[in-house]
């Protein structure tokens, strides 16, 4: 499939922001299932210094600072990719064998995936998670089984509710209410995972969205996505992480399928949240988000279409989004603890 | 008053170690202080430094204490009991304190010191100088390859749980070669000496170690005390080592530019609540760096500057003494007050040097002590010198099968201190454990395994210390010497020369801080009350004869640093300022209303009506007394109980302790003399105000006498901010406040004496000269007059009056000018707020209509000055100090 991806964050300050520095995940990582065909990010106004380094998983990222005051923010990320789906591979890896490749031993071969077992800042270790995740882990159950039933389960006893958590609500307390957004369910499986001593990571990324039937897609209706992914020990080299999307209960190798785009992974939204910043001045601020997930046909037309420069804000049609429902801005201050 | 950020606390140490009272006590022979030695016995199983490894009860001291007693000068009792008062009067005088709950009501305590040092004789220090140093290059070999190419985690010699997984590893530090190329430029190792006299490293402590200024003040106080046998016994100097770490940081730092100028670095603070506060404003004084905290620095195209009065000016290097986690709010902890964000992105481009490179946190788990005599042999090919006690991390469960069998003889510690998010917990010692209770551990180490670390236990060698009446010994009754269980901080640092074969090098400190753990206590820690002492490394070589005091500053990095003066270092000198001139001013008139209160006179109810109105707008009396002139002694009482007061009224107790809350954030920048008796004044009169309010006792003689004492600290400040600062623009800033405080003080005393019609009366006449403190002045040129007319002149026109309004007015203007950079005798828009005293004219001044008492030239002028005070404020605010007032925070989608 040929994805564009639209994704407009807009702040509001006042008063103005003397100065601030910001860094943006907004740039679509390529995989074995995913290519970037092309990808701006536009920034008004325009900052004093901005610079591209890749983090320490090889996600993009940009920082950027701006010097003069200023009451707006606007930073537009416009993407084009095309992606594929890969059914899951054949796996019998036991899930009893797959956490003793984690288990220490003095001497012992190291595996690089080892990073995502342990607690994170979003994804705490705990003792609740572990009974959670029990029943799904049957002895001598094919790890690949187990993480299906895990998130099929989730899937049916969690409740997606757009208000129902903030952005720092602990993974805890969603999995004690039943209920939260794709992150919370996100976070939850993978303390889940981690709990069993699996190797499991945060991807940020989009969704391509129907509209319902008789009706239009309107711009800036889609939102961030989150979901996870899971090391399976023995498929190929270099082709080992399987993604699972506890909140729609999909899943595929690399991606859990074609309509959805990768963005960045990490340990947990800490990692790869897609733009934060610390600012001086601008006491009260307001953030909407739009983002908008369309199919096209024509590469070199969604090229263009990407390639598009910003111009103004998307303003009549954007139904006003924050980037995950039911977090405003307030709520983002302090996030991670 | 700038506000400082919310601290958070920085753990000192966990370490458990165990003291066991003396059982028995030989009753001390009151003359002599060998008998008292005799009586000092190390309890059964801990080493007894004062005899060595004989351990026979009453044996022969070592070598090092014998030479110690003989050359001490007065052996009696009583003369160590002098001594101990004395070390205890001067540690409170240099302020040396330690915060002990790192929040802005927690208490500041005076730092714990014992009389007597902790000797370590030649031969031990050289073992420790090179184990420690064999141990940092360790240590640095650990940084850069865990930062780096991660053969370690590769080969199996270190487990991913205690890089990847501990909270302290910071990913964007991953693939980062520190400016200079090394990680680690200070290091703390706690070590204790076991029953055989062995010693062993306990911890390490590598992200901002504690004590390397409380050590130099211990140093400075106890060598004092013994100057005999500090020469006798050889005891190696400090001061080489502290300039060398300074010379290794500005050798490492980036280039500061073209003309060969020398780099800039500053001292990183959390800020003056933070409990080892003390010693960061010490260490920045004798270091020569600037002492800065994260809301005095800017990033700017990935360099970082100071936000100085000046402008922004380039910082090359950083000694942070702000924990990992905190230096960033960009890419760590977003809710970060204490760091500068964009900090890591100048580190990464190689453009500021930071000591040590964030990261290090992971080299504090007790878990690692486990892995690195391996690493050694793989690393260095050699056998680690000085052994760390038996560590098991229970993540390995071979490991875990080791320790859990005997854990009633071992300690359990935290893998990852002080991280909620990793199951942190106090450190707990096996034997004090019931056998359910071990169980319950043992379960928890089964299923939390990567969690705990278990560790051998060690008695902790004793120490003598000196036991005097303040330690709980009964009044009247000599002091005596106690054995006192004790743990060695040493400090290694790094030194810029490499080794013959170009390797990366650091230096021991040679000395350091010995712990010494209460009679009670089983956690040696400044936290929770246990002492310090003074550590003596003796030595067969030379004695390096540098010397302690400031010979490590050149004079052009003294002129450098005192250029610099911080946008928050200026908000805080001019509220300095300004809280010593209403410190006076509450003096002065407190005191001036109790004796017209008091005074024989019937005091006239014109000049009891000023008094009255002058003490109400000041807050020397809270709203709500009844007026002096109804109850006379409801009032007096009033004003005397509200002195010591810091609950609503502001009397002359509120503002000394104002005065010492700021001052205590510019520290660095007073000299001695000067905090010392700020802080003297501060505690005298809160001491002697509780003692009467104790008493219920509020005799106005008792009363003047505690504001006579004040007066003479408040005269000595005085004396120390016009002679002993450097006339910097943070100087000009003190001043400033001041006379921007004197100005509107002095016009509306002025203006309330004309409505009150005060100057009626003889009385009032010489009350408001007094207030102004010029009736001496005044007496001598006008004798016993008591017109109008000689006093608007001394107390309005007198430019050379220091308290007349022409001068305040005269000087502010200049002042002001002078900040401002105006050209010698030009003044800028600020100056020209305040009216021109060239223009006040007495006769204009002093007409007054018929009928009436009130000139109403000279209450406009008045009102005008008083106008002029606030709007110079508010303007020195808007244009010095925006930058340190504005708020950080932390924003995402």
């Amino acid at each position: 499939m040929l994805l564009l991806i639209t994704h407009e964050t807009h702040y509001r300050y006042q008063p103005a922001v003397e100065t601030a520095q910001h860094v943006a995940y907004l740039q679509p990582r390529s995989h074995a299932t995913q290519s970037l065909l092309s990808h701006t990010l536009t920034i008004s106004p325009t900052p004093a210094q901005e610079r591209h380094v890749p983090d320490v998983y090889g996600n993009a990222r940009c920082f950027f600072s701006l010097q003069a005051p200023h009451e707006e923010l606007v930073v537009v990320a416009n993407s084009l990719v095309s992606t594929r789906s890969e059914a899951l591979p054949q796996s019998t890896l036991a899930w009893e064998a797959g956490r003793a490749r984690f288990q220490y031993r003095a001497g012992a071969a190291y595996d690089t995936a080892a990073e995502f077992v342990f607690a994170s800042p979003f994804v705490p270790r705990d003792a609740e998670f572990v009974a959670y995740a029990a029943p799904s882990f049957c002895a001598g159950a094919g790890l690949l089984e187990c993480v299906i039933n895990l998130m099929q389960r989730i899937h049916t006893d969690f409740t997606y509710e757009s208000q129902s958590t903030q952005i720092n609500t602990p993974a805890l307390e969603a999995l004690a209410q039943r209920k939260g957004v794709c992150q919370d369910f996100a976070h939850i499986m993978l303390a889940c995972l981690r709990g069993m001593g699996q190797a499991a990571r945060y991807v940020s990324g989009y969704l391509l969205t129907e509209p319902l039937p008789g009706t239009v897609k309107l711009v800036g209706s889609d939102a961030s996505h989150a979901w996870v992914s899971v090391y399976l020990a023995d498929l190929p080299e270099g082709a080992r992480w399987c993604d699972f999307d506890p909140t729609n209960n999909r899943w595929g190798w690399h991606a859990p399928g074609a309509d959805y785009v990768t963005l960045a992974t990490g340990r947990d939204f800490g990692d790869v949240s897609p733009l934060r910043g610390v600012i001086h001045g601008g006491a009260r601020h307001t953030l909407t988000v739009g983002v908008t997930v369309q199919e096209v046909h024509d590469a070199d037309a969604g090229k263009a279409a990407a390639a598009q420069q910003y111009t103004a804000p998307v303003q009549s049609q954007s139904q006003s989004q924050n980037q995950f429902p039911g977090y405003d801005t307030a709520q983002h201050q302090g996030a991670f603890n | 008053m700038a506000q400082g950020p919310a601290q958070k606390a920085l753990a000192y140490s966990d370490t458990v170690i165990e003291s066991k009272e003396t059982p028995y006590e030989n009753p001390p022979l009151a003359s002599d202080l060998l008998a008292s030695a005799n009586g000092c016995v190390a309890a059964r199983g801990h080493y007894d430094e004062l005899r060595g490894p004989s351990a026979a009860k009453l044996g022969p001291l070592t070598p090092g204490w014998s030479q110690f007693f003989d050359s001490v000068e007065g052996q009696s009792s009583a003369d160590m009991d002098q001594r101990a008062k004395s070390l205890e009067r001067q540690v409170r005088d240099n302020g040396v304190t330690y915060n002990v709950y790192a929040d802005k009501v927690g208490p500041q305590r005076p730092w714990s010191l014992d009389l007597f040092p902790m000797i370590v004789d030649a031969n031990s220090w050289q073992l420790i100088e090179a184990g420690v140093q064999q141990r940092m290059r360790l240590l640095e070999a650990v940084m850069a390859d865990v930062y780096g190419p991660q053969t370690f985690l590769a080969q199996g010699l270190l487990p991913p749980a205690l890089v990847h997984g501990h909270p302290g590893y910071l990913r964007p530090m991953h693939g980062v070669q520190p400016v200079g190329g090394r990680h680690l430029h200070v290091a703390a190792f706690d070590l204790a000496r076991g029953p055989d006299g062995n010693w062993w490293v306990l911890g390490q402590r590598c992200q901002a170690p504690s004590g390397l200024g409380y050590l130099l003040e211990n140093r400075l106080a106890v060598s004092r005390q013994f100057p005999q046998a500090f020469q006798t016994l050889r005891v190696q100097r400090l001061a080489a080592t502290y300039r060398a770490l300074v010379d290794s940081l500005k050798a490492n730092c980036p280039p500061a530019g073209p003309d060969g100028a020398s780099a800039h670095l500053a001292l990183l603070t959390p800020g003056p609540y933070n409990e080892t506060y003390f010693e960061h404003a010490y260490l920045a004084r004798y270091l020569g760096l600037t002492l800065v905290e994260g809301s005095d620095l800017i990033v700017r195209d990935e360099r970082l500057f100071l936000k100085t009065l000046r402008g922004l000016v380039r910082v090359h290097g950083l000694l942070k003494r702000v924990d990992d986690q905190y230096l960033d709010p960009l890419e760590l902890l977003p809710d970060s007050t204490l760091g500068v964000p964009g900090l890591l992105q100048a580190i990464r481009a190689g453009n500021v040097l930071v000591a040590n490179a964030p990261g290090s946190a992971l080299l504090e788990s007790p878990a690692l002590l486990g892995f690195l005599p391996a690493l050694a042999q793989h690393v260095l090919q050699e056998d680690l010198l000085l052994p760390a006690l038996p560590t098991w991390w229970c993540g390995e469960h071979s490991a875990m099968q080791e320790a859990l069998p005997r854990l009633s003889e071992r300690t359990i510690k935290p893998t990852y201190p002080g991280s909620p998010n990793h199951g942190t917990f106090e450190s707990v010692l096996g034997h004090t454990l019931s056998a359910a209770e071990l169980q319950s551990w043992r379960e928890r180490i089964a299923t939390q395994s990567e969690e705990h670390t278990v560790q051998d236990y060690l008695p902790l060698s004793q120490i003598p210390t000196w036991h005097n009446t303040a330690k709980g010994r009964a009044e009247g009754r000599p002091g005596r010497m106690v054995a006192r269980s004790a743990l060695l901080r040493v400090f290694a640092v790094s030194d810029a020369t490499p080794s013959p074969t170009g390797q990366l090098q650091w230096r021991v400190l040679p000395g350091g801080l010995a712990r010494v753990a209460g009679a009670s206590a089983d956690i040696a820690s400044m936290q929770r009350g246990g002492s310090s002492a003074d550590v003596w490394a003796l030595t067969h070589g030379n004695v390096d004869p540098t010397t302690l005091l400031h010979t490590a500053l050149t004079p052009a990095a003294l002129a450098q640093r005192q250029r610099l003066v911080t946008s928050r270092a200026a908000e805080n000198l001019y509220w300095l300022g300004r809280y010593t001139e209403r410190a006076e001013n509450a003096t002065r008139l407190a005191t001036l209303t109790l004796e017209c209160l008091g005074g024989e006179d019937q005091t006239s109810p014109s000049l009891l009506q000023w008094l009255n109105k002058m003490a109400m707008v000041n807050t020397l009396v809270l709203p709500g007394v009844p007026p002096a002139a109804q109850a006379k002694r409801v009032f007096e009482r009033a004003l005397i109980s509200s002195l010591g007061a810091t609950d609503g009224a502001t009397s002359v107790g509120f503002h000394l302790r104002a005065l010492k809350m700021t001052a205590s954030t510019v520290r660095e920048r007073l000299s001695q003399e000067h905090w010392s008796v700020i802080v003297r004044a501060e505690e005298d009169l809160f001491a002697r105000c509780a003692k009467h309010a104790l008493r219920g006792e509020y005799s106005p003689a008792a009363a003047l006498r505690v504001l006579k004492t004040a007066s003479d600290h408040l005269a000595s400040i005085t004396g120390a901010q016009t002679d002993r600062m450097t006339r910097d623009d943070g100087w000009r800033l003190l001043s400033i406040g001041r006379h921007v405080e004197r100005l509107t003080f002095l016009a509306s005393a002025l203006a309330y004496g004309f409505e009150a019609q005060a100057l009626d009366t003889e009385s009032g006449f010489e009350a408001l000269l007094g207030l102004f403190d010029s009736t001496i002045t005044f007496h001598a040129l006008y004798q016993q007059s008591r017109d109008v007319a000689p006093l608007v002149d001394l107390l309005v026109l007198d430019r050379d009056n220091p308290r007349s309004l022409a001068w305040v007015a005269h000087t502010l203007r200049g002042r002001l000018a002078k900040l401002a950079g105006e050209a010698p005798g030009m003044l800028g828009n600020m100056s020209l707020r305040v009216p021109n005293p060239a223009e006040w004219d007495l006769v204009t001044l002093c007409e007054t209509p018929p009928g009436s008492t009130r000139p109403p030239k000279l209450m406009a002028l008045l009102q005008a000055l008083d106008g002029a005070a606030f709007t110079v404020s508010e303007d020195i605010s808007t244009t010095y100090f925006t930058h340190s007032g504005q708020t950080k925070r932390s924003v995402g989608a």
